[in-house]
């Protein structure tokens, strides 16, 4: 494992993470299940319904209040976890001095898979690179993280995003944690995720924001978009409030979006240190 | 040196250039490129501004332009690279026969027309023949030089002329017809004292004692003896004595009878009364011909021509001519002496050689030996305090104004520049997309 997520992952031990709402997978595992069993964890009484297996009577109850009870017991199961991470171009920003999006982006999928695989949870990656996509199907055996680590090390950003097409990969049964920047196919990216939300998938979006872009540099540049060769603007000072004010209504949008999709939506600035970021996704708080 | 034909194209190509410098002192720059993902986000507006700046930007491409500009310009202006610069040029004209006295001569022709020994203007040295015949050849010949010299100098503004001539010449025609193409003044030199320009010391040749030898058997009075007699020479009848008295006392001496007999005189005249000259071939019929012309005078009369002259050539030379061009008497040279022929018959009893038109065929029988012919031509004097013309001719009278001369020297120059100036487009073509797509990406 890389030396740098050292410190993270002694920084994340003995944090789980819940799932949001009753998961339907059949699994047992440490989530609350959908399914409603006769497992050994009493839950609550229901009365009788026509239909209802008549093992489930709590006859002793019965005996007692003459009134048919079914006993109620909740399961516990498993939640598959997909990291859909982000690697575009726009990702490796700043390229020089601080840490980049890129970076700030595998400390926290790094940080959500640990936490995943320590909740007893199978952990995949479905990361977009310059060179194509790597994938890691959900594992929960031993050094799982480690594999994630060292793997998203050796990926270098590039390319334009398609986290859209990603997307329609990821199991519906299944909690999804989107890590991007939010400005390659975003759009499309909402669409589809809108599909997998209905399907009744968990989906977390963990927004990157490099601190360099919530302003814009001192002097004149032309900034040049990393993905379209096409867009550029220049920049100057007196257009700093307008973009700024730009932005952060783009972010909100974004936030609201996601928001109405009924996903977790943490944005992380790259100057917030990582296990922080990761505890806040966790939480589903902000930052 | 370069000159140009067209000096104002090249002028005009240089305030191109010079207007592409102040160009490039001005700034129309493209901002430094940040990749910045959330571009979008800027505000557009336009990123042009005009700025001055202490270095010319994009040096390269300036030179490139400013080489392309005026090697286009050298080459439509008429770009010349064998120009010497020299403003003026002296041509000096002598006569190819005194090729001997090279030297002398040429020390002569090293004297500036001006007389101003510190202006020192080069001079070309024209042998020409017949000079010494008629100098207007010299004039002729110098006119073509004129125009050589200032078709290939285009800085050459003003020529002079210097001929050399000796006392005497045979025909002043040709100087006097040519002489007013020349637009200046022409310093004639004669060759045989070298006298400064302008001299006005005497032509006139020196005149010897003549003495006549008539026949034996004339009855009369010899008519050349009685022509030369008015003129103050001595008449004898041919006798061995008296014709070896008549050469020690002589300087011409003039037969009138067929006489091979050596003499001491300077000029030997063989003048016989009738027949043909030793040498001379019968007329094949009798031909009338209207005069005869020596020293500038023709005597006009109904001659009859006899015989015809021998073959000329440097010994033998021409002095005296019928109307029709055909040589009349002739001289041929002995050494130190000479010896003179003539083939016309004077009808015994004729008054023609009395006359004052006979002069002239008189005075070249009597001349020295090569001395035959009129006076040398003059040129009025610097000092006369008259109307002169100047010393120099303008070059630019000479010179073609038709198209020629706005070509560049030399030819292969103007498809050299325009190469140059089209490599340079082309680098600069080249050099301005890759700085663009540098730009761009």
């Amino acid at each position: 494992m890389s030396a740098d997520y050292g410190p993270l992952l002694d920084a994340l031990r003995g944090v789980r993470w819940a799932a949001r709402r009753a998961v339907a997978a059949a699994p047992s595992g440490a989530h609350r299940s959908r399914q409603r069993g006769t497992a050994g964890e009493f839950t609550e009484y229901r009365l009788y319904r026509q239909g209802d297996d008549p093992r489930a009577l709590d006859w002793k109850l019965l005996a007692r209040s003459d009134r048919a009870f079914v006993r109620l017991s909740d399961d516990r199961a498993l939640l598959p976890t997909w990291i859909v991470l982000d690697g575009s171009a726009s990702m490796d920003f700043p390229a020089e001095g601080g840490v980049s999006k890129w970076r700030m982006a595998c400390a926290v999928a790094v940080g959500l898979a640990a936490v995943a695989h320590a909740s007893g949870d199978p952990v995949g990656v479905l990361a977009l690179h310059a060179d194509g996509v790597w994938r890691m199907p959900p594992r929960t055996r031993r050094g799982s993280v480690r594999e994630i680590a060292r793997a998203l090390d050796a990926l270098r950003p590039g390319g334009s995003s398609a986290l859209a097409t990603a997307l329609m990969q990821i199991p519906v049964t299944a909690r999804c944690v989107l890590v991007t920047d939010c400005l390659g196919d975003h759009e499309s990216t909402i669409k589809n995720a809108s599909v997998l939300a209905a399907g009744g998938a968990m989906l977390e979006c963990v927004h990157i924001v490099a601190r360099e872009e919530c302003a814009l540099p001192e002097g004149i540049f032309r900034a040049q978009d990393p993905e379209d060769a096409t867009v550029w603007r220049v920049t100057s000072v007196d257009i700093r409030s307008g973009y700024a004010a730009r932005f952060d209504a783009f972010r909100a949008q974004v936030r609201d979006q996601w928001r109405a999709l009924g996903a977790g939506y943490t944005e992380v600035t790259t100057d917030v240190a990582p296990a922080r970021a990761v505890r806040a996704v966790v939480a589903g708080v902000a930052l | 040196m370069i000159g140009f034909a067209m000096p104002w194209l090249f002028g005009g190509a240089l305030v191109s250039a010079l207007a592409i410098t102040a160009l490039h002192f001005l700034s129309v720059r493209q901002p430094r490129v940040l990749l910045l993902p959330t571009a979008r986000f800027v505000p557009e507006r336009d990123a042009r501004a005009v700025a001055r700046q202490a270095k010319p930007s994009d040096l390269l491409l300036l030179l490139l332009r400013v080489i392309a500009l005026l090697a286009a310009g050298a080459a439509l202006a008429g770009a010349r690279c064998d120009e010497r610069g020299a403003r003026r040029s002296s041509i000096v004209v002598i006569d190819a026969a005194q090729r001997a006295d090279s030297a002398a001569l040429l020390r002569i022709a090293s004297a500036t027309p001006t007389g101003d020994a510190a202006e020192a203007v080069p001079s070309l040295v024209l042998w020409v023949r017949g000079v010494s015949d008629d100098p207007g050849v010299a004039i002729a010949a110098a006119i073509r030089e004129s125009a050589r010299q200032a078709q290939a100098n285009p800085s050459l503004s003003e020529l002079s002329l210097t001929v050399l001539v000796p006392e005497t010449v045979r025909s002043r025609r040709g100087w006097d017809a040519w002489r007013r193409q020349w637009p200046a003044s022409i310093r004639v030199v004669r060759s045989a004292h070298a006298v400064p320009n302008d001299s006005t010391a005497s032509v006139a040749p020196a005149f010897g004692t003549v003495r006549v030898v008539g026949t034996a058997t004339a009855r009369a009075t010899d008519v050349v003896g009685a022509a030369f007699a008015v003129r103050g020479a001595r008449s004898t009848r041919a006798t061995a004595t008296a014709a070896d008295g008549a050469d020690t006392d002589a300087d011409v001496v003039v037969y009138r009878a067929a006489s091979d007999a050596a003499t001491r005189a300077g000029v030997t005249v063989l003048w016989p009364v009738s027949g043909v000259p030793a040498g001379w071939r019968p007329a094949p019929a009798m031909d009338s011909v209207g005069a005869v012309a020596a020293n500038g005078l023709a005597l006009v009369a109904p001659w009859v021509r006899t015989a015809l002259p021998p073959a000329l050539s440097d010994s033998v030379r021409a002095i005296a001519w019928w109307s029709d061009g055909v040589p009349a008497a002739v001289e041929r040279a002995r050494g130190a002496s000479c010896a003179r022929e003539v083939a016309v018959v004077v009808a015994e009893g004729s008054d023609l050689l009395l006359s004052p038109a006979a002069e002239g065929l008189l005075r070249a029988l009597r001349a020295p030996c090569g001395g035959i012919g009129v006076p040398a031509p003059r040129e009025p004097s610097g000092n006369s305090g008259g109307l002169t013309q100047s010393a120099y001719a303008r070059a630019s009278g000479f010179r073609d104004s038709g198209s020629g001369s706005r070509t560049t020297r030399p030819a292969w120059l103007a498809t050299a520049l325009l190469a140059l100036a089209f490599v340079a487009l082309l680098a600069e073509q080249v050099l301005r997309r890759e700085s663009a797509e540098m730009v761009t990406s």
